[in-house]
């Protein structure tokens, strides 16, 4: 029995020894170009249907011009006049809760920063993180977007607030972890540095 | 040298060298699977397109149980098997409890690889998997949604058929 499974194992044996002459196939030089051209630039995001204007009085560049104008104007008012550019939306519909509301996007922006930057040797951790933070930002969507609807205008702002507390609550704890880590693996590094 | 972790980063942040890193990393061995598999140069290189483009779109979803050159290896092989309508066909009778025995026979590698590639498809995509890529039959089982005992079966017809090959040259 031993014998003929020796037999049985001398092409298992050939084949894992000449591994290396097997691997002598090689895609066309072309195919990365192929390949780059497909992959999407940045996360898919739902298309909208794009109603196209053909009157011949109406210049798009021109509307665009004006519109941009505009908003840099509006963006600009806003910033003087509550401090908000993250936002400007809530600002305007809630101006007495602007700051606040500046507060918690600038709060959170810096930890997300700081964060990917910690993450950069953890990018499981990151992905994780990521999710875990992604739930709260749809709620927070979802209720800005009710924001213009509700009825009790008050309680959805407070909830929106709610939720940016959470959100920096849980970056604070994403930023201690990473920290943890980050010291951890140093000062493994620092006990395994060969000494002189 | 970039580790697999900085890789798997920057793609997921849409790095285009760090996809282009990947791509170089992972290319040549993939490649060469997706041919012993489909048979054709043609195929194996649209396989490969195919499977670099969800590498890259799907990387968020590796959740590092196994190595990412295992998980892009997954995909290459069910888009292979997906490419050329690979079909194994269940044995009534599941046959491959003989040993085959390959004293006689005269193995290299040239010969060996015309061999494999005039396998029919099905015998040359369980050969390969379990011989030149070491899954165990329970792997291969899982991935072609076949029994066991089919892959072992075919297995043993692929060695059989390449030794009648490799012995009448």
């Amino acid at each position: 029995m031993k014998k003929s499974s020796d037999k049985k194992d001398r092409l298992e044996r050939f084949v894992r020894d000449n591994r290396d002459g097997f691997d002598a196939f090689l895609p066309q030089d072309s195919l990365w170009d192929r390949i780059e051209s497909s992959i999407p630039q940045a996360p898919a995001e739902p298309q909208q249907k794009v109603k196209r204007l053909n009157n011949p009085y109406f210049d798009w560049r021109v509307a665009a011009g004006v519109l941009l104008a505009l908003g840099v104007g509006y963006l600009f008012y806003l910033n003087n006049e509550y401090g908000v550019t993250r936002d400007p939306g809530v600002a305007l519909k809630v101006p007495a809760y602007a700051r606040e509301f500046n507060q918690y996007n600038t709060l959170i922006d810096e930890k997300r920063s700081e964060i990917l930057k910690l993450a950069s040797n953890n990018p499981e951790l990151y992905k994780d993180f990521s999710a875990d933070l992604e739930s709260l930002e749809v709620s927070y969507q979802n209720l800005k977007s009710d924001l213009g609807n509700a009825p009790n205008q008050e309680a959805l702002i407070r909830a929106m607030i709610e939720n940016l507390q959470y959100q920096v609550d849980l970056l604070n704890r994403q930023l201690s972890i990473l920290q943890r880590i980050n010291k951890a693996t140093q000062s493994h590094e620092k006990d395994n540095s060969p000494t002189v | 040298m970039t580790t697999e972790a900085e890789l798997i980063t920057g793609c997921l942040l849409h790095d285009r060298i760090a996809q282009r890193h990947l791509y170089d990393r992972y290319k040549n061995a993939m490649y060469t699977l997706a041919y012993r598999i489909t048979g054709d140069y043609d195929d194996a290189n649209d396989v490969l397109q195919d499977a670099f483009l969800e590498v890259f779109k799907h990387l968020d979803q590796f959740r590092g149980e196994a190595t990412l050159g295992a998980w892009i290896k997954q995909i290459v092989i069910r888009k292979s098997t997906k490419k050329k309508k690979i079909i194994i066909w269940q044995n009534i009778e599941e046959e491959h409890g003989e040993n085959i025995d390959w004293a006689e026979v005269d193995i290299n590698v040239a010969h060996l690889q015309t061999a494999i590639l005039s396998l029919s498809d099905g015998f040359r995509t369980i050969f390969v998997l379990a011989e030149i890529e070491g899954y165990t039959h329970r792997e291969i089982a899982v991935m072609l949604n076949i029994s066991e005992g089919t892959s072992k079966s075919q297995l043993f017809h692929a060695r059989r058929k390449l030794r009648s090959m490799l012995t009448s040259r």
